[in-house]
């Protein structure tokens, strides 16, 4: 039978977890190989129930998948827009939730998650205007009218021409 | 029931108080119903904004991100440069589509090189720089460069300007097509040899002064005295070349700047000219200042 190990949200629920799937995060495998094995729960102060759930449901689809080594493999993942149509799918979650999955994924250190996250924010983004990107995030334009001419002169070299 | 005219003043006196306006009043409805929640995204921390950068498919993607508010701009500002670089290397639209017998030309050459000095800590903008320090050894002669163009600023500003433009406008590939029809394949690669390597110099000198000082309120990176007044002296020299003394190209040789290269040529082009300016302003405090004394 797998290992398992107790996980504890910020706001104290506990999650058992294959330690396997667990140690998809680099944070908690260090802390497992440091401590070695515990029968207390890990806390996990800056996540909540909600998306710890959904962080080990990532970890546990991905739990096979071999972990990058080195900084060509990150690169390669950065240099592609795709994202597997599994993750897609998981991905497919209000702004908030999307938000703090990304933010666990690089508390956790979990750099495949953090990465399809941030693919998906950049999926959002692309082929948009700065308007249609605020509109699309609600964010709010704290630039004055001449600051706003000003970055659109700097970033002119970039424009599609 | 009809209501007299105090009536309507005393319908208006109580009920048009914020405390009832919202029972009538549409208006105040909506203003009653909570406000969207602002987005997470210009807060959260640098390294995730950075991550997303990073993930953009285009450099105009990134550009336009950058446009949408102070934080999210400030990452862009600070970290231009390899995010911009790391955006070259995977736009696919800039997929290199180099003229027939062309294998790999110059700025596609160096955009990897200067991939490849970036991860190697830097050390190459030294080495370009030798020759450049060789000719300008010390801030005087930085100011000798600049001192015959008087009266100082408008008339380094009038000189630049037509430059500036043609540059800032992209006709600098114009330029380069027009003119190779006079310059072989040799001068156009020192042309763009010299003014790639004095750009990564200036982006060295940039890119470790916006390490140590960024901040909203950081003022515009100076860069490299020497490294400025190269490009400088590029900036000036350039359109008193002599473009004719150049052998001609071999019959039926074209190219024009397409994809990679027309990107970061963009690039240079628009970092050369903020140089031009942040020299311009430079020279014009310090007239300012001498005149005030």
């Amino acid at each position: 039978m797998a290992v398992q190990i107790k996980l504890m949200s910020s706001d104290q629920a506990m999650l058992v977890v294959d330690k396997e799937v667990a140690e998809r995060s680099v944070l908690i495998k260090n802390m497992l190989d440091d401590i070695g094995e515990v029968d207390e729960a890990i806390p996990i102060p800056n996540v909540n129930e909600a998306v710890l759930k959904k962080v080990i449901e990532w970890c546990e689809h991905h739990k096979g998948d071999s972990p990058s080594t080195n900084d060509e493999e990150s690169d390669s993942r950065k240099r592609s827009t795709d994202i597997e149509e599994w993750d897609q799918k998981f991905m497919q979650v209000d702004q908030e939730m999307l938000f703090e999955i990304i933010l666990a994924a690089n508390y956790l250190d979990i750099k495949p998650l953090l990465d399809v996250g941030c693919k998906t924010v950049a999926n959002m983004i692309k082929g948009k205007s700065p308007e249609e990107i605020r509109k699309t995030f609600n964010i709010q334009n704290d630039f004055t009218a001449e600051e706003e001419e000003q970055i659109r002169r700097e970033n002119e070299w970039a424009e599609d021409r | 029931m009809s209501l007299n005219s105090s009536d309507n003043l005393h319908f208006d006196a109580v009920y048009c108080r914020p405390e009832y306006q919202h029972f009538y009043n549409l208006p105040s409805l909506i203003s009653l119903s909570p406000p969207p929640r602002p987005s997470p995204l210009p807060t959260a921390p640098l390294v995730i904004l950075f991550e997303i950068f990073l993930h953009l498919p285009t450099i105009s993607d990134a550009a336009n991100f950058s446009q949408t508010c102070h934080s999210i701009y400030d990452v862009w500002a600070t970290y231009n440069s390899s995010i911009s670089l790391q955006l070259i290397q995977k736009d696919p639209r800039v997929t290199y589509e180099g003229s027939p017998g062309v294998q790999e030309w110059p700025v596609l050459k160096f955009a990897q090189e200067l991939s490849r000095v970036q991860q190697s800590g830097l050390r190459e903008p030294e080495d370009a720089l030798a020759t450049a320090k060789r000719q300008l050894s010390n801030a005087n002669e930085v100011r000798n460069i600049v001192a015959h163009l008087h009266p100082i600023f408008h008339a380094y500003r009038l000189r630049c300007k037509p430059w500036s433009n043609y540059i800032q406008r992209g006709r600098i590939y114009h330029h380069v097509t027009i003119s190779l029809s006079h310059w072989d394949e040799q001068g156009w690669m020192m042309l763009v040899q010299g003014i790639y390597k004095l750009w990564i110099a200036w982006l060295k000198g940039t890119t470790r002064y916006l390490h140590q000082k960024a901040s909203k309120t950081s003022p515009p990176a100076p860069g490299n005295p020497v490294v400025v007044a190269t490009m400088l002296e590029y900036l000036t020299g350039l359109p008193r070349m002599d473009m004719e003394g150049f052998p001609k190209l071999p019959k039926g040789f074209e190219w024009e700047p397409v994809g990679k290269d027309k990107v970061i040529l963009r690039r240079i082009a628009h970092d050369l000219v903020r140089v031009a300016d942040e020299v311009a302003r430079g020279v014009y405090v310090k007239a300012k200042e001498e005149g005030d004394e």
